[in-house]
């Protein structure tokens, strides 16, 4: 059983996060990054069915040198190897130049059973990239996942659905993203953290994918951040004092025609 | 809500950019290890997630709860069971211990590091693997090999816990008052039995691990009065079967457990060994060198110490920073006589900054002071170098006492300070600052007082090999205050440490001509250790914060040229843009704040001193007992 993770490094969800005006990207100075949540609970359920069923876990991200932080926290909570997709190419990525890379290097590395990646990573919340990724490599996938049983040949999964819950039975191999409840990721201990150094890690180019100039990276892409701007500050609250019927009215109005809620 | 806060950027600040890893990772041991920056940050980083997500939550939930003692049965927090299995099977119990027996063998600079998150995190529940940890390395170091095979895997790997058993009634910081007893069982190679009655023992007992090894330092019959005559022995709660796993009861009870001002998920124990002349403990080498063992482990436990008040005054000046941040009360000191003045938060206030600044300067400088310590213990240990090996083992022995006094006393004060920001919410248990301010307050006692350590300080380790340790620290301090003062940025500031250092030494001349004096004057050096040993630590504070003010100024100056800012108002900017600006720029800041506010304090002191004042020594104080 081959399972790979698809993995992200994110800032740490206590990051204060700040623009620059006129970037596109955010202010990464002094920020401290960290493997994104939603990947954890999926590498742990990867090593958990290699566990149960033996096989391999292969992790892979897209991302700078930084990013083997993160591939080494997953190789530290017990997966076996890592590929890291890397180069000027890849610059610019949006949700689909990922996805499409990610594929590719799938693809490339064959013979996986199950792929599982996060629900979302929590920096741009895009929840776009698993499916797509599923999409391009023509396998079902299925989203929000919070239960995970292999079987012969089929996962049966639950996943979260509008006011409750879902049951599947899917052919593998197939994609699966994985949602807070799926299980409880376990700490790397001190011996995994020093066997993840020596653990192999492949750094592959655009072109070792063999995606074309037009394919990868900004050129690759179907969207474009324009800009990014901070959320506007939000206006101190107003207090209304007095007898209830005298100030209700007053309230209401201003619901009406000011905040335009009622 | 349980949340524990630690400045990351200074840590890793300190880590790799102020004491830097380079040495460290060439020597054999670590090289084996492929240890690197890269593998210590990973370790960090998961310390710190574990010490977060898992031990903070904990805290005040086993504050709370409480341990307790149901007939004769100590029950530790419930809270605590699952997360103890959790970082001993992870390995954070043995960080630094020995491969060979189920240790990770790392450098003690992680411990020093995750130790500043653990304690600072949950000091009651970091205690239990921590005392396990050293009272294993006591066996490592100084017992035979069949106790190595007997007790170490199941130490390192925290399936059974560790205490160290010195306190009795009648023997605290006398602890060569000690009265328990070993008698010689006959037939039976190096076995005693065991009876007396131990105090204070902290997680004496626990009903999470299925054994408890005490270290118990006991007399032998005959022996001769005094520390000379202790011998150190291993008892353990549960007899060892013959197949090494535990057995029946070793005859050691706990009747009870003190209710006390803080740490009140640790239990302090009272422990009676041999009540039923069942008790049996195994001699640890030689009949008579018991202290010279123990301090193996009070050695660790005293820096410890030292680390549990950083890193708990760490946390409390974090959370009161935040708390300014958000409470809003009063307007701006400028806009005093305007009643519409819009309220500001209590950040704003001119007193507010200055507790806070405070705090950020002792913690940082503590901070410094404790990870160099760290890095100098693993350059005694790890060296390939004979030489340095024994430099920098004199470097840990002389700033052991001090690491462990300064940094307690400096921390519950840092903690009261954070409450004092906190007004009347920071009183209350709702807050965080409230349990570590109580829970701090026992690391100026534990381990030796802080009066003890400093007697250490001035009998023992400054006079150490002829003084010489201190010649070489001070020679060395030295040198890098003559690079401070070449350099424009710290140049003042060196010079200011100079003449601390020249005054404090003066103290430690003085003191070695005062102590021959037939006169009250006599006295003088005991009455005045403590703000001796004071003086050391708050120019070592000041020290550090200097060398790494240098750093920080040239990064600071080399952002600036890169962006462009050439002008206040750009500066200023710059500040607000960029956080890592911000950073180089605050050390600097905050050094130059405890140059100019707190190191005067040891020109105070020097003063009083001089003034050789023994009034306390007269008949002054009225009788209270008859
Ligand atoms: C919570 C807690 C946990 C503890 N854990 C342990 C443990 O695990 N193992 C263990 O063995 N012990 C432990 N202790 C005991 C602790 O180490 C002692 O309390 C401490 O050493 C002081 O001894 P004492 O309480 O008897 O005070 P005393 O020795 O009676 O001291 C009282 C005061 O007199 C001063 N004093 C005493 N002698 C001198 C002197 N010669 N010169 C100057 N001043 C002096 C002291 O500084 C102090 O201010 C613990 C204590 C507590 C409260």
């Amino acid at each position: 059983m081959k399972t790979i993770v698809l993995i992200k490094q994110v800032p740490d969800t206590e990051t204060k996060v700040k623009v620059n005006p006129g970037e596109t990207d955010i202010n990464r100075e002094g920020i401290n990054l960290v493997l994104n949540p939603y990947d954890e609970f999926a590498a742990e359920e990867a090593i958990k069915i290699k566990e149960a069923k033996g096989g391999e876990v292969v992790v892979c991200t897209l991302g700078e040198k930084k990013a083997e932080e993160a591939i080494r926290t997953a190789l530290a909570m017990g997966a076996d190897r890592a590929i890291r997709l890397d180069g000027e190419a890849f610059a610019g990525s949006d949700n689909y130049a990922t996805a499409k890379a990610l594929a590719k290097a799938i693809e490339k590395e064959g013979d996986y059973d199950l792929i599982l990646c996060g629900k979302q990573a929590v920096d741009d919340d895009s929840a776009q990239v698993g499916t797509l990724v599923a999409e391009m490599l023509g396998i079902p996938s299925a989203s929000l996942v919070i239960n995970c049983e292999v079987g012969d040949g089929s996962v049966t999964i639950t996943r979260e659905i509008e006011g409750g819950n879902q049951e599947l039975e899917i052919a593998m191999p197939c994609l699966l993203t994985a949602q807070k409840g799926l299980n409880e990721p376990r700490y790397p201990s001190l011996p995994g953290i020093m066997k993840a150094k020596r653990k192999k890690l492949d750094v592959l180019s655009a072109g070792d994918l063999g995606l074309g100039a037009d394919e990868a990276g900004a050129a690759g892409s179907k969207t474009a951040i324009k800009e990014l701007s901070m959320p506007p500050e939000r206006k101190a609250g107003q207090v209304f004092e007095g007898e209830p019927e005298e100030i209700v009215p007053k309230v209401a109005q201003l619901l009406r025609e000011e905040a335009k809620v009622i | 809500m349980a949340d524990y806060k630690v400045d990351l950027r200074d840590v890793k600040f300190v880590l790799n950019e102020y004491l830097g890893l380079e040495k460290l990772c060439e020597f054999s041991r670590f090289k084996e290890l492929d240890f690197d920056a890269d593998m210590l940050n990973d370790m960090m980083q998961q310390g710190l997630k574990f010490a977060q997500e898992t031990l903070a939550p904990i805290n005040k939930e086993g504050d709370e709860a409480g341990a307790k003692n149901e007939n004769g049965q100590v029950i530790v927090p419930k809270c605590y069971h699952e997360p103890y299995w959790t970082y001993v099977n992870n390995g954070w119990g043995a960080t630094t211990s020995n491969p060979e027996y189920g240790g990770m063998g790392l450098p003690e600079i992680i411990n020093t590091c995750v130790g500043e998150f653990f304690s600072g995190s949950n000091c009651s529940f970091a205690m239990m693997p921590g005392l396990t940890k050293s009272a294993a390395y006591v066996i490592d170091s100084c017992g035979s090999d069949e106790q190595k095979e007997k007790y170490l895997e199941k130490m390192y790997t925290g399936v059974w816990a560790g205490t160290m058993c010195l306190t009795e009634p009648q023997a605290g910081s006398d602890v060569g008052a000690s009265k328990t007893m070993a008698y010689p069982i006959e037939g039976k190679e190096n076995c005693y039995k065991i009876v007396g009655n131990k105090q204070f023992i902290t997680f004496g007992d626990n009903n999470i691990t299925e054994n408890v090894i005490h270290l118990v330092l006991a007399r032998t019959p005959g022996a001769p009065a005094g520390t000379r005559g202790i011998g150190l022995f291993i008892v353990p709660r549960n007899k060892i079967n013959e197949d090494g796993s535990s057995g029946e009861s070793n005859d050691v009870a706990c009747p009870s457990i003190e209710h006390k001002m803080g740490i009140h998920g640790s239990p302090t124990c009272v422990l009676n060994f041999g009540d039923n002349d069942n008790c049996e403990g195994e001699l640890i080498g030689d009949i008579y060198s018991g202290m010279k063992y123990m301090f193996i482990m009070m050695n660790e436990e005293r820096l410890m110490v030292g680390m549990q008040g950083m890193a708990m005054a760490g946390a409390a000046y974090m959370a009161a920073l935040k708390y300014s941040q958000e409470r809003q009360q009063g307007c701006h000191i400028t806009k005093m006589r305007e009643p519409d003045a819009p309220k500001v938060t209590i950040d704003q206030h001119p007193d507010v900054r200055r507790m806070l600044m405070t705090m950020k300067a002792y913690t940082e400088g503590m901070r410094a002071l404790l990870y160099t310590t760290g890095q100098y213990i693993d350059y005694g240990h790890w060296s390939d170098d004979e030489e340095e090996k024994k430099k920098y083992s004199g470097f840990v022995e002389l700033l052991t006492p001090i690491c462990k006094a300064y940094c307690s006393d400096t921390a519950f004060r840092v903690t009261e300070m954070a409450m004092q920001t906190h007004g009347g919410y920071g009183y209350c248990s709702e807050y965080p600052v409230e349990q570590y301010c109580s829970d701090t307050k026992i690391t100026s006692i534990y381990e030796g007082t802080n009066a003890i350590q400093a007697l250490d300080l001035l009998g023992r380790k400054l006079p150490m090999k002829g003084g010489s340790v201190m010649m070489s620290f001070v020679q060395e301090i030295n040198e890098r205050l003559g690079k401070l003062k070449d350099n424009e940025a710290t140049a003042d500031m060196a010079a200011r440490l100079s003449d601390a250092l020249n005054k404090t030494q003066a103290v430690i001349m003085k003191f070695m001509g005062l102590s021959k004096e037939k006169s009250l004057q006599a006295y003088v050096p005991f009455i005045n250790a403590c703000d001796l040993l004071e003086m050391l630590g708050d120019f070592l504070c000041g020290f550090f914060l200097a060398e790494e003010a240098a750093i920080a100024d040239g990064k600071f100056k080399a952002i600036c040229a890169e962006k462009g800012a050439s002008d206040d108002a750009a500066v200023a900017a710059l500040l607000k843009d960029s956080e890592e600006a911000k950073f180089y720029y605050s050390k600097v800041q905050t050094a130059d704040f405890f140059m100019n506010n707190l190191l005067p304090r040891v020109h105070w002191k020097e003063s009083a001193i001089n003034n050789l004042n023994t009034a306390c020594m007269n008949d002054v104080f009225p009788n209270l007992v008859d």
